[in-house]
This record gives C-alpha cells, sequence and structure tokens, in this order.
C-alpha cells in the first residue's frame, strides 16, 4: 500500500466533519475527498502544513508507512 | 486565434471531419461500386499518376492476352486494404478532436487513438507501396506505347512511414503528458 492517509481517523478524533475540513483548509471537497481515500498520488507541503495547522497534529500523525504484504 | 476549446480552430477542424466522416462512407460505397461495376467491361484503362496527370490507354496499346482480371484484382484489394484503414484513422480522429473541443487533449485514450491513426497510416504506406508497385508493374509489363517508354521504380517512397514514425512518437508524448496530467490533478 505505501503511504496511507489516516485523515478518516484523526477527523473523527477531533469530531470534524469533511466539509469543515475542506473550508478550513481552503481546498474543494473534491479534492479533500481524494485525499482521504488514499487516491491521492502527492500532498503539497503547503495542504499539508494548513492540515497539521487545523488539525492540531503533527505530519506524522497524517502520514503513514505501511509496508507492501508479499503476495505469496 | 484559439485552438482549443469551444469556437477554436478544435472545432472547426471537428466539424470538417464529421462530414468528411459521412461523407466518406458514402464514397466508399460508391468507389467499390466503381470497381466492381464500371471498370468490368472498360476498353483500356485509366490511371492517375501521382500528382493528378490521367493517362487512358486504348486497346491498341494494351499486349494482347492481357488479364484485366488480375489488374481489378488488384485495384480491388488496394481499395478494400484502403478504406477500412482510412475510415478508421477518420474515427479515431474524430475522437480525439470531440476531446480538443471539451479541452481536454492529454488523456490516455487520446493518446491510444493517436497511436491507431499512427498504424494506420503505416499500414496504408505498407499497402500503397506493395500494391502500388504490383500494379505498376503489371502495367508496364503489359503496355507498349510507341516513342514512350514505361518503367516501375520499385524503391518504396518512404514519406508515409516517416509520418507514420512521427505519429507513433506523438501519441508517446501524449501518454507520457496524460500521465503528468493525471500526477498533477491527483497532487492535493
Amino acid at each position: 500500500m505505501g503511504i496511507r492517509v489516516r485523515l478518516d481517523q484523526i477527523m473523527l478524533e477531533r469530531g470534524m466533519s469533511l466539509t469543515e475540513l475542506a473550508k478550513r483548509i481552503d481546498i474543494t471537497m473534491a479534492n479533500l475527498s481524494i485525499l482521504k481515500n488514499n487516491k491521492a498520488k502527492a500532498i503539497r507541503f503547503s495542504t499539508l502544513e494548513r492540515l497539521c495547522e487545523v488539525l492540531n497534529c503533527q505530519p506524522g500523525d497524517i502520514l503513514e508507512y505501511v509496508k507492501n504484504e508479499d503476495p505469496d | 486565434m484559439r485552438y482549443l476549446g469551444k469556437k477554436s480552430v478544435s472545432q472547426v477542424v471537428s466539424k470538417w471531419l464529421s462530414i468528411l466522416w459521412y461523407g466518406s462512407m458514402a464514397g466508399a460505397a460508391l468507389i467499390l461500386i466503381g470497381v466492381f461495376v464500371a471498370n468490368r467491361n472498360l476498353e483500356g484503362f485509366g490511371l492517375t499518376i501521382r500528382g493528378g496527370l490521367k493517362i487512358r490507354v486504348s486497346p491498341e496499346y494494351i499486349t494482347p492476352g492481357f488479364d484485366y482480371k488480375k489488374y481489378f484484382g488488384l485495384l480491388l484489394l488496394s481499395v478494400l486494404f484502403m478504406i477500412p484503414l482510412y475510415m478508421a484513422a477518420i474515427y479515431q480522429l474524430r475522437g480525439l478532436f470531440r476531446e480538443f473541443v471539451r479541452n481536454r487533449p492529454f488523456n490516455k485514450e487520446n493518446a491510444r487513438r493517436i497511436r491507431i491513426v499512427g498504424w494506420c497510416v503505416m499500414a496504408s504506406w505498407l499497402v500503397d507501396n506493395v500494391l502500388g508497385a504490383a500494379l505498376s508493374w503489371t502495367i508496364a509489363r503489359n503496355v507498349q506505347v510507341p516513342g514512350v517508354e514505361l518503367s516501375t521504380n520499385l524503391f518504396p517512397r518512404l514519406t508515409g512511414l516517416f509520418l507514420g514514425l512521427i505519429i507513433m512518437v506523438l501519441s508517446e508524448v501524449f501518454a507520457e503528458a496524460a500521465r503528468i496530467k493525471e500526477e498533477q490533478d491527483l497532487t492535493i
């Protein structure tokens, strides 16, 4: 899987909705959904910075490395 | 002048391609009927040389016993090969320009369309050269006009191949652009 975005967990912990987060970090709902559902190919430092600021957390709380499972 | 989107050059070309598409279907049917019917009982035959020079050969200059069937068979074969290639290329170009009008030039589908056009161009180059050489050779062997020397140059013209290769390279450029665009779209 590689890098996983744990946005849904943090949002749940902070009790923040997708709409509210999108509004506060000033990105579209569509883009935030891409990020939340691990469909994004990259994340800008500026986006990460705003997320950390609004969610009051560290980048490591949002991003997680998951080792690819061996198919054998 | 705008080249992409609505009210642009792409939209004009897209409309022309649509007219060409429907016109070609009618034209293809007419050509097939023409090759089958009109030339069947022809006395002598007509040739159009690249560049538009038309020559009509009277029966007295044709070798007695010349098998017209072979000539028309080759002609029919080249028409049967060329029409689908031509139609396929126009079909793909229509799709391509529709996407240009929608302002979506860089996607995987467009790269695939351009690649198909490239294959069509190269295949038609091959058919044109192989069957063209066979036709020229048949005519040169069976037509004797006093004072005129007919010979065939079997060295292939490379323009079509060169154009096809350029289009194939362009398709790879579009595929790469589509990949970059996708990555950019998915960078949040």
